[in-house]
């Protein structure tokens, strides 16, 4: 029953989040893009909750936390209002798109339940960190600087900790299946997201069965990745898809912010994104109200780490680098993207996107996939031989410019940049 | 003889799902070499990430039992003492999400006042030797050693 419980937390984050549908552009999504845009907007708000409570110094509580929410759910449904079926033209059913769907998400949960993607480090520091939190009624300095801890990166960001802690509120105790089986539903999400931002079930297809194959042979289940992925989605899509300039600042906005308090990873994404929208939208305005949440949300946790003097790895880019070890590291990198399958999840969304009409739509998740990847090399490069790093840990940082990948090569295939406001829009088939 | 070029949705189509065929066919191939049992709700969230099980699965089944009969607030470490010192840290850090009412420390055996030294050890899967503890309990995946003043 707990365990029921703790997995419906992950499940009511939609309804927490549900002001988020006031958006005009949320309004054209289909069902499961606007329950997804709505989990994010959910899982930022209960984040930023717990965390607001903590620094207030008031205690976790289901006294405290439920009737917050509520008045938030509340709200956020008053807000919606009306809350009826999406204003996008009703699609063509695409039976075998449909069908391919079902099978990865079975294969996915099934892998999930049977413990064959777990990630270690699930067990090490995310479950960990969210269980103390949790006992100890908030996040505490206490805790966070106990040498003890040390080790449970302290000084990483805590959207995944918190929203594990805001399960554990719900249940009364921290369920490890529940936090392996919430990967699912960050998975799910982020197909929906680009299913209904790009209205394109065949991009669908293909993101929902290689990332399902990559989070198994990454063993990421229950880590920072899954929620990593699904915010980095929603950052991606909106810049990519999404026109209406004040519904692409809000919902990339949500996006990186959720990306940069999820993962160290994140603060990477956050800046290859604005580069490539300096390059290629050359609006530095535009740019700067996106990437503003993310920036500032990240200052204050850099200022918080530092000021307790917490032990961070955001310095790692100002270590020395080791140019001789690019070879190694480039050889290595390859190995592990192939993912143990001759990199054929690279290989489909490339090939697709070099056939695809219209490649000028996907340049900019494109650009994205690319700088994250270099990225990627630029840090494995500060160590002087990051074999063992590499191979425990890039089939799973990968899976950043590999969505990015997977969105582009969908891009690349509409015919208009604003596919949210385009009449007349169908599934491809 | 009328030969049609194949459309560039057609194309699409079938890479898309030829592509996702192979994904899912190598899903169900990674799993399989993962091992069974296939059909049964595994005990541990650990359980079937590698054919053989990880020693840190071990460790959570140990320290679940741990929390079940060693006095709460008590200091408790957890190692594997044929590997130590790796592998320490995924150890006691999976110890440590497992038992939330004890202080949860790394492995340090040098100090030579026993008050010191972790009042309880999580060894997996071996014995653990060290003068200033005795068995407390054996359990399947491992035993708990309790220190000896």
């Amino acid at each position: 029953m707990k365990d029921v419980l703790a997995f419906c937390a992950y499940l009511l984050l939609p309804l927490i989040g549900i002001g988020i549908w006031r958006l005009p552009s949320i309004r054209r999504f289909d069902l499961g893009g606007r329950l997804a845009a709505a989990g994010a907007a959910g899982a930022a708000i209960v984040a930023a909750l717990l965390a607001l409570l903590s620094i207030a110094s008031i205690r976790w509580s289901r006294g405290v936390v439920f009737p917050v929410v509520a008045v938030i759910a509340a709200i956020g449904i008053y807000l919606a209002r009306p809350l009826k079926r999406s204003d996008a033209p009703a699609e063509r059913r695409d039976p075998w798109a449909i069908a391919a769907l079902a099978v990865a998400a079975i294969l996915v949960v099934y892998g999930l339940l049977t413990a064959r993607m777990t990630c270690g480090d699930l067990h090490f520091f995310w479950g960990p960190k969210a269980v103390h939190f949790y006992r100890d009624g908030g996040v505490t300095v206490s805790f966070l600087g106990d040498p003890n801890a040390a080790r449970m990166n302290p000084g990483y960001p805590l959207l995944l900790p918190l929203l594990y802690a805001w399960s554990e509120t719900i249940a009364g105790q921290f369920l490890w299946w529940s936090a392996v089986l919430s990967t699912a539903l960050f998975l799910f999400g982020s197909v929906a997201l680009l299913r209904s931002t790009a209205r394109d079930s065949r991009g669908a297809v293909l993101m929902c069965a290689t990332l399902a194959y990559a989070l198994a042979v990454a063993d990421a289940a229950g880590a920072g990745e899954p929620p990593l992925i699904f915010f980095e989605t929603l950052a991606i899509v909106a810049v990519t898809f999404i026109r209406e300039p004040r519904d692409q600042t809000i919902l990339a906005g949500l996006g990186l912010a959720g990306a940069v308090m999820t993962k160290i990873e994140g603060a990477t994404f956050v800046i290859a994104v604005v580069i490539a929208m300096l390059i290629l939208r050359r609006s530095p305005k535009r740019t700067l109200f996106i990437a503003l949440p993310a920036a500032v949300l990240l200052g204050a946790w850099l200022g918080f780490v530092r000021f307790h003097d917490l032990s961070e790895y955001y310095r790692g880019a100002a270590m020395p680098i080791y140019f001789a070890a690019l070879p190694g590291t480039l050889l290595t990198l390859a190995k592990a993207a192939g993912y143990e399958l001759y990199g054929l999840p690279w290989l489909a969304p490339i090939i697709l996107f070099v056939l695809g009409p219209n490649r000028r739509n996907g340049i900019l998740p494109m650009t994205i996939a690319v700088l994250t990847f270099m990225a990627a090399v630029f840090f494995y490069i500060h160590l002087p031989d990051p074999t063992w790093w590499i191979l425990s840990s890039a089939p799973r940082v990968l899976l950043t410019p590999l969505t990015a990948l997977l969105i582009a090569s969908a891009a690349a295939w509409r015919s208009n940049g604003d596919l949210s406001y385009s009449p007349g829009h169908g599934v491809v088939s | 003889m009328d030969v049609r070029r194949p459309s560039r949705e057609t194309l699409r189509t079938v890479v898309t799902f030829v592509a996702a065929a192979a994904l899912a066919v190598a899903l169900v191939r990674r799993y399989h070499a993962l091992g069974g049992p296939y059909l049964e709700f595994p005990k541990t969230v650990q359980d079937h990430v590698a054919p053989t099980p990880y020693p840190s699965r071990d460790v959570i089944l140990l320290a679940g039992a741990a929390a079940e009969i060693i006095p709460r607030g008590s200091t408790v470490t957890a190692i594997q003492p044929s590997q130590a010192p790796d592998y320490d840290v995924t150890h006691y850090l999976t110890a440590a999400g497992m038992m939330p009412r004890y202080r949860v420390v790394p492995p340090a055996f040098t100090a030579s006042d026993p008050a010191a030294l972790p009042q309880y050890v999580l060894a997996v899967r071996e014995p653990f030797t060290n003068p200033h503890y005795r068995l407390f309990r054996q359990i399947p995946e491992g035993r708990i050693y309790e220190v000896v003043h």
